[in-house]
């Protein structure tokens, strides 16, 4: 018995160092989210230059929602990603959602103009979103099929492979 | 090599406990300072970020960016609850965790999530929801994360009872390494033999056969544990 304690103890430390090794190097750009696979949570968007969107008038086309500021860095980092995507995929059926939440509305119409964005952009007036979407901070982005389901949710910056193994499947 | 591991032989509890610790304490530090770099690089966490350009300050500065400057947050009419329900909510906020700062709860941060957290948990609290609504209401969207108290049910559960395992295990080791220390001090196991006496060993050389110094050494061991 004594003789099995040694192994034991040094097989339990090496699970737990595994174990948060695995957590430390698992990165966190793609992170389960329970949203994955449920119905997206309908909502309504003033945008910025004044049209009305809502989640439901875009069903049967895959949709890109995405979470920013014009204080985030990271936010800075993906604005040619997703405006590169919206230029390629959105002539092919995708629609791009900018949501700018918690942000002053001149900062965020000029963060929109310093990066050329053109797609779908608006505040998240109620902060209602970002709190139905899980939000953990900026940016953030959720993918939506045409269906209506949440797929994917990628916390940090979009990359553009992200960008086209989600939508590929979806566009014409 | 056979002759330099023998010699290192002492040495290995010792190394094998300091590198465990040594691996332990690396992962942790690694694990807490990601968590960190994660927060403030990759996802773009406020309190990392420059201020914005109003001069609001980082969201890590929320009374800067308060209701008057953070739409995301003006936008959310406060609700007014009764003393009773705002006891309620103020204990619903201490239950959840702050998403962005991840350490306090949503009652403690002021982080543009918690504030927009707050006025949720009130808003639903107004619309008659329970606690364990209220707390659903999060949990749906953010998972079990979310609430800083593990659920005592399904995997939450290794939470409560992974310490009372850990503190039996210790109990356990250490009944077995008192029980082998009093072994080896009282005698042989068993206890109804002597150790064995010099001449009876064949481990034990004869001192005088021995370097003079080499004898005398062994001799006064010998003596010392009345071999």
């Amino acid at each position: 018995m004594p003789k099995l304690i040694r192994p034991t103890v040094f097989a339990t430390l090496l699970a737990v160092f595994a174990l948060l090794a695995w957590g430390v190097l698992r990165g966190s750009s793609n992170v389960a989210s329970p949203l994955e696979g449920k119905p997206a949570t309908d909502f309504e968007l003033q945008t910025f230059d004044g049209r009305r969107v809502a989640l439901s008038d875009l069903r049967g086309r895959p949709v890109v929602l995405n979470f920013f500021a014009s204080w985030c860095l990271a936010c800075r980092d993906e604005a040619a990603v997703l405006e590169e995507g919206w230029r390629t995929y959105g002539p092919r059926g995708a629609v791009f959602v900018g949501v700018a939440v918690s942000d002053d509305p001149e900062d965020s119409l000029a963060f929109i103009r310093r990066y050329g964005k053109t797609y779908l952009l608006g505040p998240d007036a109620k902060g209602s979103i970002g709190l139905d979407y899980g939000l953990f901070g900026v940016p953030e982005t959720v993918f939506i099929s045409p269906d209506g389901q949440v797929l994917h949710k990628a916390i940090g910056p979009v990359s553009r492979e992200q960008l086209t193994s989600w939508l590929e499947p979806y566009v014409s | 090599m056979a002759g330099a591991l023998r010699l290192l032989r002492p040495l290995r509890k010792s190394a094998l406990a300091i590198v465990l610790g040594a691996t332990a304490a690396i992962g942790m530090v690694a694990m807490i300072t990601t968590a960190g770099a994660v927060g403030a690089q990759e996802h773009g966490q406020p309190g990392t970020n420059p201020a914005p350009a109003n001069g609001a300050g980082g969201a890590d500065r929320p009374e800067a960016l308060g209701a008057a400057s953070v739409p995301g947050v003006s936008g959310a009419s406060p609700t007014t609850l009764d003393p009773a329900e705002e006891r309620r909510a103020q204990a619903l906020e201490g239950r959840l965790k702050c998403p962005v700062c991840r350490t306090q709860s949503v009652r403690e941060s002021t982080s543009f999530m918690a504030l927009e957290m707050r006025a949720k948990v009130r808003e639903r609290i107004a619309a008659g929801d329970t606690d364990e609504e209220v707390l659903q209401f999060f949990v749906d969207r953010y998972g079990d994360y979310i609430l800083l108290e593990p659920r005592k049910e399904g995997f939450g559960l290794v939470a409560y009872v992974l310490p009372f395992l850990a503190v039996l295990s210790g109990g356990v080791l250490l009944v077995l390494r008192v029980r082998r220390a009093r072994v080896t001090r009282g005698g042989p196991p068993g206890g109804s033999r002597a150790w064995p006496g010099r001449g009876d060993d064949p481990a034990i050389p004869d001192p005088a056969a021995l370097e003079p110094a080499a004898g005398e050494r062994l001799e006064r061991e010998l003596k010392r544990y009345s071999v």
